[in-house]
């Protein structure tokens, strides 16, 4: 009895402890083992490889721009969380909520411009991500599905920045869905279908302010965050980030087959006592992998733990992305323009400076601005890793044997900026050209 | 909507721009789009910038209260006016 006592008193006592060592599986690794297990042990650490090459850990390799873009998406998942919190999706009370947001509500202006202006920066880094990618060869095989992904990435990001605009019910929302909606109209075969799917209507409104709601609060969201998942778990078994090919050796020759040396499990008679073995361990095949990823018996090269190297580089971006958000947010305040005037669109009346190319594009020809030349670009971003399979220049800056690929795609980049800088400083009322200087 | 008259004649040109749906507003010339710069002449025939057609004109008639009705459904022949 007391000895039972004893014992509940001692659980008693040592409940903290156990309850953190739970949680806190592996204490601060002191040993390489340590940080190996660290790595597996932990459900967000293991997301990353337990050793990561040096050349990925660079700050003028990546850039940081993939990871800048996802905590970008984090601060926006957390703060249109909270936006939710405060915004109906109505005609009639749209507007008035952003208002409030600005008057009434405690911390509702930098909520809001944080949202804003997370979005505007998510939009260019994961473009400049994009571009990194291209610029350093990083599409080759076996990753050409991983820019696939990334394409997709670049879309979902721009229609979760176009939904997002169109909810607050300003002028710039109303005539953005009035031009965007008449852009898919002009879509071939599913032009008016698509049109009427979007407006839910014949005419910009209600119907159409709540589709673009849970477009972007529900169904984009979703959609990016599985996209996402898949783009790191690809980065995982296309064995990490892209590395020149002078760092990879050769890999390992693949054992085909494994010996398993069994022994005898057994009470043994020694002299009188009797010793027991430790209990051996049977090993079995769990598994069978192939390509990059085998590295059995083999530790690469040029790599350091994740645990704390890649962590640390990691902390620090996020650091930077979120005090970037909040001292941008700090001083400026996201646009809201008048309310919706159904008869007058603001003169000129153009979009975020993302889509100013666009707009460019469809004052020339609103089929081939707007829906022929995009979706050329698209197809042909896509079918990048397709077209060039040399695998000659990967993992290094503007390589020479890469010279012309590297040209057509800036070519591609210029020319956007450029119609870019034209529709945002060359473009006065009426969309007639100005000049600013 | 813009109701137009010509002397003792009326008639009714849409002012939603043909080429993405903006609103036209009257210029010096005829009618100008904010959006993407198409320009139309006074009977909203396209003199410049992407707009595909010539603006809308509708079927305008007087209601027998002296009211004026102008039918969005019936599209009408550019310089068809009514006499009044």
């Amino acid at each position: 009895m007391s000895n039972e006592k004893s014992s509940i008193v001692k659980d008693l006592v040592n409940l903290p402890a156990n309850v953190v060592r739970s949680v806190f599986r592996n204490p601060l690794p002191s040993s390489d083992r340590g940080r190996a297990a660290t790595s597996f042990t932990n459900f967000f650490l293991h997301i990353q490889p337990v050793r990561v090459s040096r050349q990925a850990l660079r700050p003028t390799y990546t850039m940081g721009l993939g990871l800048i873009s996802f905590f970008l998406f984090v601060i926006l998942t957390v703060t249109g969380i909270l936006l939710m919190f405060y915004y109906v999706p109505s005609t009639t009370q749209a507007y008035d909520r952003m208002l409030d947001l600005r008057s009434s509500v405690a911390f509702g202006i930098i909520l809001r411009n944080m949202h804003r202006w997370a979005a505007h920066a998510m939009v260019a880094v994961v473009f400049l991500h994009m571009c990194r990618v291209f610029l350093t060869g990083s599409y080759k095989p076996p990753r050409e599905f991983n820019w696939l992904v990334g394409v997709a990435l670049f879309i979902l990001t721009l229609f979760s920045s176009f939904t997002g605009y169109l909810l607050p019910w300003d002028q710039l929302a109303f005539w953005a869905i009035t031009v965007g909606t008449s852009i898919a109209g002009y879509a071939p075969l599913v032009g008016h279908a698509l049109r009427f799917m979007l407006l839910g209507d014949a005419t910009v409104g209600q119907e159409a302010l709540l589709r673009f709601y849970v477009l972007h609060v529900v169904v984009l969201p979703v959609v990016l965050t599985l996209f996402v998942a898949i783009h790191f778990w690809r980065i995982r078994k296309d064995g990490g980030l892209a590395r020149p090919e002078s760092v990879i050796q050769a890999p390992a020759k693949v054992p085909v087959s494994v010996e398993i040396a069994e022994q005898p499990v057994s009470a043994m008679p020694m002299g009188g006592t009797v010793v027991v073995a430790a209990p051996t361990r049977r090993f079995t095949i769990q598994g069978l992998v192939r390509g990059p990823l085998v590295k059995v018996g083999k530790l690469e090269e040029d790599t350091v733990f994740s645990w704390p190297n890649l962590l640390i580089a990691e902390l620090f971006v996020l650091l930077l992305t979120v005090a970037g958000v909040m001292a941008v947010s700090y001083f400026f305040n996201a646009p809201l323009e008048q309310p919706v005037n159904v008869m007058h669109p603001p003169n000129p009346a153009k979009a975020p400076w993302y889509f100013l190319g666009l707009q460019e594009q469809v004052s020339y020809s609103a089929f081939w601005g707007g829906v022929g030349v995009p979706a050329i670009e698209l197809l042909l971003l896509m079918l990048v890793p397709y077209i060039d399979r040399s695998k000659v220049g990967v993992g290094r800056w503007f390589a020479r044997e890469r010279v012309w690929a590297n040209v057509l795609f800036l070519t591609f980049v210029i020319i956007n900026v450029i119609l870019i800088i034209i529709g945002t400083f060359f473009r006065g009322a009426n969309w007639q050209f100005v000049s600013p200087f | 909507m813009c109701i137009v008259r010509d002397g003792d004649k009326l008639a009714a040109i849409s002012t939603t721009c043909t080429h993405l749906g903006c609103i036209v507003a009257p210029s010096a010339t005829g009618f100008a789009c904010p959006c993407h710069g198409s320009q139309f002449d006074v009977d909203g025939n396209v003199t410049s910038g992407p707009a595909p057609k010539p603006l809308a004109w509708y079927q305008v008639s007087i209601t027998p209260n002296g009211e004026l009705e102008i039918d969005k459904d019936n599209e009408i022949q550019i310089g068809t006016y009514l006499s009044v």
